[in-house]
């Protein structure tokens, strides 16, 4: 098995919902059950390791919606690589975070 | 203006505080826009200024003191990380001041050197005067015939009151049975008043007076030969088969008198004129009087009759100006340090031009702090751990002692100082890590073409350094080519 980044379960749900599109905190929050005191930091470790980048949604989409702008997650390539062998270390991960088109039907 | 769900919003103001500067406002904006997406899943009125009463959206809230003490971390460990890294200047700093506390660590262990360097107080003994022949001002040598020193001890002349005569000597002892050979002091009696040392008067109890010489034991003696026993005081031990009762033991090894002295052994004078009548002692005087003229303050003398009916000067000695001052020493290998280092190494530090990153005063101030911040550091450690070897290598406060702190103090200062140079000419002067990635530029044989030498490289991208290879008119010293802003997008920000 090579030797991918060691993350521990939690961080891996939290991967894990990002790739299957929950794209901001609160959604990932929702999914996994976790508090916002475990969500967040995990985030941001998860992008310095280079696993997820973020991005800001257009002022104009958000505007539109009368809300604040969100602050966006999307899974990198290594951080693919990396789910790829977390489902080898954790097999259930697929199963844990519902794709959210699943979750709506 | 109210916030929208005041208490939330106040409590993420709150967190943001934690956060470092440089990602606070980021950090708040995607906390507030989270805020919004909590509180329209439970059903709260964005705009709303009232209490919400929903625990679950306080819950998500107190949930960014967590992240915000994460990201703080996380700066605090990058900071670290970076200021640590090897070359860097904090390292320095930090390994030189890991030296300051060593060097201090190893004189706190020497029990003499506390005596000598940190208790360098004025001692009682500062006031006495150690009576020399004319011309061996300082000497370690005895040079008072005994005969004289009796001659002015019985004389009723007000400077000759209170006179005390000792004579340091090698001789055999046999303690506990064994043979070995110790430096004696014997002593008048008048000795132990001068030194304002008090001797148990009757050291062997009861009404039975000790019979025989009194000796007082140095503090090694005592714990070497007596292995520190606390009942010694009234014990006998044979010194050059003479029975002598130990009446004291000094409370340090350094005498404030001339000559190594492990046993000092006081008699009466006339024993002493048994067995010195005709050697050379040291006499040792309260106080110059007042009332007595001296000719060259500096260098007081009295002039004396002798034994032999001649007059002899006496040059006086204060035990206060023999004692050698141990940040006296220092300053003069500091003094000498600072003369032979231009033999070393160059002084100049090359040329610098103006760097295009900061204003030139600041980084030129930032340089000379940092190379005097390192010869700040350098002085404490070549001043505590020569000091510290040479009281433990000899007996602190001779003159073995004191030359030995010379010499050391002399090698660690020039050597620290010449590496405090070169350390600083291998450094960027705009960020102070150590230049890196060394390149041969050019070739000799073209010296007329070009210049060759080696390039240095500033990781952060500030500049490079060229040293040449051969010093030219045109190019005789190092020299610093900064680079301006663009070319920082090629090096790494760290």
């Amino acid at each position: 098995m090579a030797a991918g980044p060691k993350l521990s379960h939690t961080a891996a749900m939290i991967l894990q919902a990002v790739h299957v599109g929950y794209l901001y905190g609160f959604s990932v929050m929702e999914q996994t059950g976790l508090p916002s005191g475990t969500v967040y930091p995990a985030l941001r470790r998860l992008e310095r390791d280079g696993l997820i980048r973020s991005e800001w949604e257009k002022q104009a989409l958000a505007d539109e919606e009368m809300r604040p702008p969100r602050r966006y997650y999307k899974v990198t390539r290594s951080g693919k690589a990396a789910i790829e062998l977390l489902y080898k270390r954790y097999p259930l991960l697929e199963r844990l975070v519902l794709i959210p088109e699943l979750k709506e039907s | 203006m109210l916030d929208r769900l005041p208490i939330s919003i106040a409590i993420l103001r709150t967190a943001a505080l934690l956060v470092p500067g440089c990602r606070r406002v980021e950090w708040f904006a995607e906390w507030e826009a989270e805020l919004w997406q909590v509180a329209r899943a439970y059903g709260v009125a964005w705009a709303s200024t009232e209490p919400h009463g929903h625990a679950e959206i306080t819950a998500f809230c107190l949930g960014a003191f967590q992240d915000a003490l994460a990201l703080r971390l996380d700066s605090i460990r990058y900071l670290w990380s970076g200021r640590l890294r090897a070359g860097s200047p904090w390292r320095l700093v930090m390994t030189l001041s890991a030296f300051v506390i060593a060097a201090f660590v190893l004189c706190l262990g020497a029990p003499a050197l506390r005596q000598v360097a940190w208790k360098n107080l004025p001692r009682p003994t500062d006031s006495l005067v150690l009576l020399s022949a004319e011309n061996n001002l300082g000497a370690d040598a005895p040079t008072i015939p005994f005969a004289d020193y009796r001659r002015w001890a019985a004389d009723s002349s007000p400077f000759l009151q209170g006179l005390a005569f000792y004579r340091p000597a090698t001789a055999s002892v046999r303690i506990e049975g064994l043979p070995g050979k110790r430096h004696i002091g014997y002593a008048s009696p008048s000795m132990m008043d001068i030194l304002r040392l008090s001797l148990k008067p009757n050291p062997i109890g009861g009404h039975e007076r000790a019979k025989g010489p009194l000796a007082l034991l140095s503090q090694r003696i005592w714990r070497q030969d007596f292995h520190a026993d606390a009942h010694v005081i009234g014990q006998n031990f044979l010194v050059n088969d003479q029975l002598v009762t130990i009446a004291g033991i000094a409370s340090g090894d350094d005498w404030p008198v001339p000559g190594q002295m492990d046993i000092v052994v006081i008699e009466s004078d006339a024993e002493l004129a048994k067995k010195f009548s005709a050697s050379t002692g040291f006499v040792l005087a309260p106080a110059i009087r007042p009332a007595l003229h001296v000719e060259d303050p500096d260098r007081p003398s009295v002039l004396i009759r002798a034994a032999s009916g001649t007059e002899m000067r006496l040059e006086c000695l204060s035990l206060a100006q023999r004692r050698e001052n141990p940040r006296s020493l220092f300053l003069f290998a500091l003094f000498l340090a600072c003369l032979a280092l231009p033999a070393l190494t160059p002084l100049p530090l090359g040329d610098y031009p103006d760097c295009p990153h900061s204003t030139t005063a600041y980084v030129y101030l930032k340089r000379w702090s940092f190379l005097a911040l390192k010869c700040a550091l350098i002085l404490p450690t070549a001043f505590m751990t020569p000091l510290a070897l040479s009281c433990r290598l000899t007996t602190a406060g001779t003159a073995a002692a004191a030359y030995l702190q010379i010499s050391l103090s002399f090698l660690a200062l020039l050597f620290a100082f010449r590496w405090a140079l070169e350390d600083q000419r291998k450094r960027c002067p705009t960020c102070l890590r150590l230049l890196s990635h060394p390149a041969l530029v050019g070739h000799s044989s073209h010296s007329f073409l070009a210049w060759s030498g080696t390039e240095l490289l500033c990781a952060g991208g500030h500049g490079f350094l060229h040293i040449p290879e051969h010093p030219t008119s045109w190019f005789s010293t190092q020299r610093w080519l900064p680079l301006n802003a663009s070319w920082s997008e090629l090096f790494s920000r760290a």
